[in-house]
């Protein structure tokens, strides 16, 4: 599904080439769950920008589903982005002017999805995170847990292909971060959903197949369970 | 879809009030004075022609070849009142023959005179002085407010930086984008011409009543003008709308 192969990532600083990743390679099929660990600093949630195509690498090639990422026009990559991954930010990223469930509600409204239908979905999900109560409250009215639960919310909603969580449960406290881990090995087992997770927790890291380290923007190790 | 964006718009109408208000208020100026310009103008132009059969009017003059028949029809009591349609040879000549008659038929009364062209181009320059300045005020207060304008556009899209970003993410593609940040502005330009129609109905009506003949003023300009108007928001603010939209995503998320 993903085939990551010399990419690199750096800024110039003077004549200085600052590496925040170098020459990673990756290859990551459909239906594996993935967790990635690493100081901070070690460019993890700039290697999930990337796998989520929401930055660009200085140079490496990264193949997605068979197309050429770096190739396809903005339109098509964005498509593709669109209807595959959901995006889980380790700074939630919900937006200010929307209510819960209108957060939720907004990746289905870019996929066209009609209206009756989305009210079924978001209520839905809302249902499943036990957050009916809370749907007309703003992101501002929340705990950073609860945000954090409708930013997973919102990248589950549109039941995508690749799930990409920057530390989703750093702001859980234990039972809500099993809670969540759960739900993601319920989705990959169950519907084949790819995971790729980025965790400081080793516990929450050992619900990954595959766990990267990442140290100085290079792969340190691979353990394979 | 639609109602979605209606919802979101009014609420960020309301969270940035004094903003909003500010605005409206200077595009309300700014549309008045635009709509009175523009029937202004549409005004000087049907200056001719405001009565629908023009070419089809005749003046009726009697044939009378001398002056003295002329003051004669005046007569002592007659008209006080006297146009005469003079030959422009040697018109000093002409008007002193012309008062010495005067004198010598209707000798009570006192001899004056003024040219007609001068009269009407006197009642008329004043107008047009009027229309002048108008017009150096409105396109003033048009600039005014167009600067305004693109001034709460790049504000606006600076403070949504953040949100753009998380949309695009979310799956926004880049007309997505600009229509959300135009729809909003089209909202204060919209609710700028409600305010404005009937103040520069008010005024423009007024200031006609001063005509004897004058045009009407018909809804349609109202729309034209408004759609002008709109045009020129749209095209002010989807500038900013289109560089926010074609941003990348991560680094409009890392500005915090
Ligand atoms: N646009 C940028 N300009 C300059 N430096 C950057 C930029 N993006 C990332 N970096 C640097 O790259 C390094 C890796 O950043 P990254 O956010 O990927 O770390 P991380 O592993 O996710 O850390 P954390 O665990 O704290 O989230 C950091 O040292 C950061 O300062
Ligand atoms: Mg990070």
């Amino acid at each position: 599904m993903i085939k990551i192969e010399h990419i690199s990532k750096w800024i110039n600083l003077g004549n200085i080439r600052n590496f925040i990743l170098k020459d990673i390679n990756l290859n990551i099929a459909e239906g594996e769950f993935i967790s990635v660990m690493g100081p901070s600093g070690s460019g993890k949630s700039t290697l999930l920008n990337i796998i989520g195509m929401l930055d660009s690498p200085s140079e490496g090639d990264y193949q997605f589903m068979d197309s050429d990422v770096y190739k396809l026009k903005e339109k098509q990559r964005s498509n593709l982005y669109k209807t595959h991954i959901g995006f889980v930010f380790q700074a939630y990223h919900l937006i200010d002017e929307l209510t819960v469930y209108e957060n939720i509600e907004t990746p289905l409204i870019y996929q066209n999805i009609k209206n009756s239908e989305r009210k079924a979905i978001v209520a839905d999900i809302i249902d499943r995170f036990q957050m009916v109560g809370k749907k007309d409250l703003f992101p501002t009215q929340l705990s950073g847990g609860q945000q954090q639960l409708v930013g997973i919310a919102r990248a589950l909603v549109a039941k995508p292909k690749l799930i990409l969580a920057d530390e989703p449960t750093g702001n859980l406290n234990s039972k809500q971060g099993e809670e969540i881990m759960e739900l993601f090995t319920t989705l990959n087992k169950q519907d084949g959903v790819t995971i790729i997770q980025v965790t400081h927790s080793e516990k929450n890291a050992s619900y990954g197949k595959r766990i990267i380290h990442l140290l100085d923007g290079r792969i340190e190790k691979t353990e394979t369970k | 879809m639609l109602k979605n964006y209606f919802k979101i718009a009014f609420r960020n109408l309301w969270r940035h009030r004094v903003f909003s208000f500010i605005n409206i208020l200077g595009l309300t100026v700014g549309m008045t004075a635009g709509f009175l310009i523009f029937l202004y103008v549409r005004f000087e132009l049907s200056y001719d022609s405001f009565h629908s059969n023009t070419d089809r009017i005749y003046r009726v003059v009697s044939d009378i070849k001398t002056p003295t028949e002329v003051i004669k029809a005046a007569g002592p009591n007659g008209c006080s009142l006297v146009s005469i349609k003079l030959s422009t040879q040697n018109l000093p000549k002409t008007i002193a023959s012309i008062e010495n008659k005067w004198n010598a038929l209707i000798p009570a009364r006192p001899f004056s005179y003024y040219f007609l062209d001068e009269f009407f181009d006197k009642q008329f320059r004043s107008e047009e002085r009027l229309g002048k300045l108008f017009l150096n005020f409105s396109v003033l207060a048009i600039i005014i407010s167009c600067l305004g304008l693109l001034g709460l556009a790049s504000y606006s899209t600076m403070q949504r930086t953040r949100e753009i970003g998380i949309r695009k993410v979310l799956g926004a593609s880049v007309p997505n984008i600009v229509n959300l940040l135009s729809r909003d502005f089209l909202k204060l330009v919209a609710i700028a011409i409600l305010i404005a129609s009937p103040i520069a109905w008010y005024a423009m009506h007024g200031w006609l009543l001063d005509f004897a003949y004058r045009i009407g003023i018909g809804w349609w300009i109202f729309v034209i003008a408004g759609i002008m108007a709109v045009l020129i928001a749209i095209a002010t603010v989807s500038y900013q709308a289109m560089k926010a939209a074609i941003a990348n995503p991560v680094k409009s998320l890392r500005v915090e």
